[in-house]
């Protein structure tokens, strides 16, 4: 109806303040949760932990060449969801997932799909920098050396370089590769876990609140480094920190309670939310 | 348009933050740009005032507290500086802060006009040596435009206590009847049969009541920015009978 | 003075600082008592260590002396070797006691009571001669010389040596007769008798005679069964620790398994020799008193130990890592070989020396699988029947010789010895494979 204006119900389809009333406060995902070039689409996907449901019947797609942020409150179940795109939530006791997620087409909770090669297709950076207690190349290297990706050393020590350098870690620890990688500063512990999970080329990266142990500098390399990486990887990333969805992520999803309650482009999102509780949740208005 | 308001704003929109400081900074930034749009509007009535009743106490009343408006306006531009540098604002509280930073620098020009005024009514004063009234008819007229524009302005400061979507397309809709107002002042000053007063005073008169428009104008400028924080659109340069339509077939 | 709640109306208001001063005192002086308290039981505990250790140590260290008599030995051939072929056979059969006993009776002509004799003789061990065959045997050339020989003395003369005889007790009362204390001191007088290291403890098999009982073949039976125990119960144990920890799904039958591990820690020891008497001997026909069927017990009895300490370990290991290695594709195997068990090997180690050091020390189970037979040959396989170091002492310290008083509190030290040696390893391992997380 309104063609020239778009004052309202852009994204919503919401024509009315009515309309916009009741959906400021309703449990369905308020916004467009597809996307145009998806690499990953998930469909109504339910997660329960025993008899408790985490994940209520969430849709949303995760584009190329795109940071998608989760953010809600704790126990919202961003993170849970997270962990089911690359099936992590396997090895939790009682979990169960229920909807369609595909990735390149390829439904992930098929039977017959082993999750192994899975976990290398779509790598994960953990909330706490936990490199392995080896050296520095092993880190890097274990992921290619498991999965055969190099077939001589030399093949191996240029991918071992090239992540490296992609992480934005080489120029620091060139000349220290073969010591503990458990001895680097926090936020290279982290960037060297992100250049473990870029060694064995996987397609999409989750990260589960990657920067919230880290201090403010090391925080704003690691988000230069999201940045950079979008060229060429699909990023999820689940942070508490708003500021840093807004600041690195394309589209933003708003989890409250195992509902997602609103998706969109982040700069709507953290401009003119439409949901009330997305807008109570990015002002600070929450409980 | 009969429809009563389907989500009447029972709570202040500055309130709920968990951090209850931040509720008070940004109430006290409202505050002030209020505080700025009355005295605004007490401005502009002393400053009409004293041009139509050619009281000159009253113009330089306006010209010694014009400073008053500049000053709050200096302490509503520090308060957004803190805000935005200690709160981050997001989203809603983003719009409040940008708009109530630009709606102070729309009524503290909004003030300047009724300087203007003042000004124009003390030329005025110098020019006319007798103490005999203006016209009638022409007092009319600019009476009416007056209490127009300065109900749209009020109404104006009014919609920023509550951002009320309403109450800003209300003033929209006023600004036909002050351009015919204003028109209607134009037409009689400019009237080629004007005889009863000469042309510089004309002009007084005449830049005065152009003031008087700007100053209704400066309130519609305050209804797009109320409009801007309720529904998050800049509503700036748009068709507005479009726009009203609009929104007043959405609901509100 | 918002604390008004603490003083009455009247009284000048006390602020909390002063509450807190006050009770500042008690807090102190209750520390103090805590610490002094701890410092004593460490220094009881200790003071009983130390006096264990004196006690053994005390009593034990004369045993690796031992006391040896030089007498000129004619090695005549008539008697040896009275065909003259030097055949192997022949100087093996050989009668090597007549020339000591004339080379004796040529020192003392004096004695000639046949009675006297039968004591002159006595003065030399029952176990010189074979000592002597094995060094003719290896030189057939001392055949027909006269060689100085040191041969073993008898352990009442080694006690008598070490001064544990009194000689001015009535001769009634004493094991050495006033002549026998006469032919001594004339030795002592020749230089003919002193007290040597004693190989004989290390290189022998026990015995009924204290000098010629060795502690060799306990040794090797302990060294045998652990040996086995430890090939037996670590893959075991860990295998099961793995299983249990990081694949068995939690269910009520793994709630059932982990319940009746915890209990079978907690089993006497004893009901382990008789399942091992029922089923290894008994139903598999397994050899009985060999290292192969202790080993077999003791396994079972250190397997809960080594369980539980190696799922400690493994739940210890921060759950960060495992995630890791799922996180680049590894799978659950590798994950648990990569990353995991390397980093729950020390606790896994410590775990299972522990319960090897419990398998050292056990006693009663062996008891009951016939390792407390009198075996004086030192074994020389997992099937050779043989003993183990506890249950020798338990032999020796029943025995009333006065010699085996001495071998008793030498044996502790070996195996305390053997103690130290595992726990050394148990560090030195440790340190290997400890690595920063």
């Amino acid at each position: 109806m309104s063609t020239t204006i778009d004052v309202m119900g852009k994204t919503t389809g919401a024509t009315s303040s009515a309309e916009l009333a009741e959906q400021r406060h309703s449990r369905a995902t308020v916004g467009d949760f597809t996307s145009p070039d998806a690499r990953m689409v998930c469909r109504d996907v339910d997660v329960w932990y025993g008899s408790k449901q985490a994940i209520k019947g969430v849709s949303l797609d995760i584009g190329k060449h795109e940071v998608v942020s989760m953010i809600g409150p704790s126990g919202c179940g961003k993170s849970t969801f997270l962990r089911c795109l690359n099936r992590m939530n396997d090895t939790i006791e009682g979990c169960r997932v229920a909807g369609s997620i595909r990735l390149d087409g390829q439904e992930i909770y098929d039977k017959g799909l082993d999750p192994v090669p899975l976990r290398a297709r779509v790598g994960m950076v953990f909330q706490k920098p936990n490199p392995f207690p080896k050296s520095i190349y092993e880190n890097v290297a274990y992921g290619p050396r498991i999965h055969g990706l190099t077939n001589n050393k030399a093949e191996l020590d240029e991918l071992v370089e090239t992540s490296l350098t992609r992480a934005g870690l080489w120029n620091e620890v060139k000349d220290r590769l073969d010591q503990p990688g458990t001895g680097l500063s926090g936020g290279q512990q982290q960037r060297l876990c992100i250049a473990r999970t870029i060694a064995v080329s996987p397609e999409v990266i989750l990260m589960d609140e990657p920067c919230s142990a880290l201090d403010p500098i090391a925080t704003a390399i690691v988000e230069e480094l999201i940045d950079e990486l979008r060229a060429n990887y699909s990023i999820a990333i689940v942070t508490h920190s708003m500021q840093q969805a807004a600041r690195v992520s394309q589209r933003t999803a708003y989890f409250h309670l195992g509902d997602l309650i609103e998706v969109g482009e982040t700069n709507r999102i953290f401009t003119s939310p439409q949901h009330k509780l997305t807008e109570d949740y990015i002002t600070g208005r929450f409980g | 348009m009969s429809d009563p308001r389907p989500d009447p704003p029972t709570v202040d929109p500055v309130t709920g933050h968990t951090v209850r400081r931040y509720d008070q900074e940004l109430a006290k930034l409202r505050g002030i740009v209020l505080e700025m749009g009355e005295r605004v509007v007490e401005q502009t009535q002393a400053a009409i005032a004293a041009l139509l009743e050619r009281e000159e106490t009253q113009a330089f009343r306006v010209l010694d507290r014009e400073p008053q408006i500049d000053f709050l306006s200096l302490d509503a531009d520090e308060e957004v500086f803190q805000l935005i540098a200690r709160r981050q604002p997001a989203a809603v509280d983003l719009r409040i802060v940008l708009a109530l930073s630009k709606v102070a620098g729309e009524v503290e020009r909004a003030g300047d006009k009724a300087v203007r005024i003042a000004h124009q009514a003390l030329e005025l004063q110098g020019l006319r040596a007798d103490s005999d009234p203006l016209p009638d008819d022409l007092q009319q007229a600019v009476r009416r435009l007056d209490e127009h524009v300065c109900c749209l302005f009020e109404r104006g400061i009014q919609a920023l206590t509550t951002f009320d979507v309403a109450l800003a397309l209300g003033i929209m809709e006023g600004e036909s009847e002050r351009d015919r107002y204003a028109a209607e002042v134009r037409a009689l000053l400019n009237a080629p049969d004007r005889e009863d007063l000469p042309t510089r005073q004309r002009f007084c008169l005449l830049h005065g009541a152009h003031a008087l428009d700007r100053i209704g104008n400066h309130g519609s400028n305050i209804a797009e920015q109320v409009i801007y924080v309720a529904l998050g659109q800049d509503v700036r340069y748009r068709n507005r009978e479009i726009l009203i339509e609009t929104l007043r077939r959405q609901g509100y | 003075m918002s604390n008004e709640a603490v003083s009455g109306p009247g009284a000048p208001p006390r602020r909390a600082i002063d509450v807190v001063n006050a009770s500042l005192k008690r807090r102190y002086a209750k520390e103090r008592r805590f610490r002094f308290m701890g410092a004593t039981a460490v220094g009881l505990g200790l003071a009983f260590v130390v006096l264990l250790f004196a006690d053994i140590i005390g009593k034990g260290y004369t045993a690796f002396q031992q006391t040896y008599v030089r007498l000129p030995v004619t090695l005549t051939e008539d008697i040896l070797d009275p065909a003259g072929t030097r055949d192997p056979q022949t100087l093996a059969m050989a009668n090597y006691m007549a020339p000591i006993r004339k080379t004796l009776r040529e020192m003392y002509p004096e004695v000639t009571a046949r009675r006297d004799l039968r004591r002159l003789y006595s003065m030399i061990s029952v176990g010189a001669p074979q000592l002597v065959r094995e060094r003719v045997m290896a030189d057939p050339g001392l055949i027909g010389t006269t060689q100085e020989l040191w041969l073993l003395a008898d352990d009442d003369i080694d006690m008598l040596m070490k001064g544990h005889i009194d000689r001015d007790a009535p001769e009634g009362d004493r094991r050495v007769k006033d002549d026998m204390l006469l032919w001594v001191d004339r030795l002592l007088g020749q230089d003919r008798i002193e007290k040597r290291f004693n190989t004989i403890f290390f290189t022998h098999g026990t015995s009924r005679e204290p000098e010629l009982a060795g502690i060799a073949g306990a040794l090797m039976g302990s060294f045998y069964t652990l040996a086995l125990a430890l090939v037996l119960s670590f893959p075991i144990g860990v295998g099961a620790a793995i299983y249990l920890e990081e694949f068995a799904p939690k269910n009520r039958w793994t709630d059932l398994i982990e319940v009746n591990i915890n209990n079978l820690a907690a089993v006497p020891s004893i009901v382990f020799g008789l399942l091992g008497l029922a089923v290894f001997i008994g139903f598999f026909g397994v050899p009985r008193s060999t290292p192969l069927v202790a080993a077999l017990v003791l396994t079972l009895m250190t397997l809960p130990t080594i369980i539980i300490a190696s799922r400690a370990a493994l739940k210890s290991v921060p759950p960060s890592i495992r995630e890791a290695a799922l996180g680049v594709g590894a799978s659950p195997l590798q994950t648990q070989f990569h990353h995991v068990l390397p980093l729950a090997m020390p606790g896994m180690l410590t775990g299972t020396i522990i319960g090897m050091a419990q398998a050292l020390g056990e006693t009663a189970p062996l008891l009951m699988i016939g390792m407390i037979a009198f075996i004086v040959d030192v074994p020389g396989g997992f099937t050779d029947p043989s003993t183990v170091l506890p249950v020798q002492i338990f032999l020796w310290a029943d025995s009333p010789e006065r010699g085996f008083v001495e071998r008793t509190s030498a044996a502790i030290m070996v195996l305390l010895g053997f103690l130290f040696l595992m726990n050394l390893a148990a560090v030195l391992l440790r340190r290997r494979f400890e690595r920063r997380w």
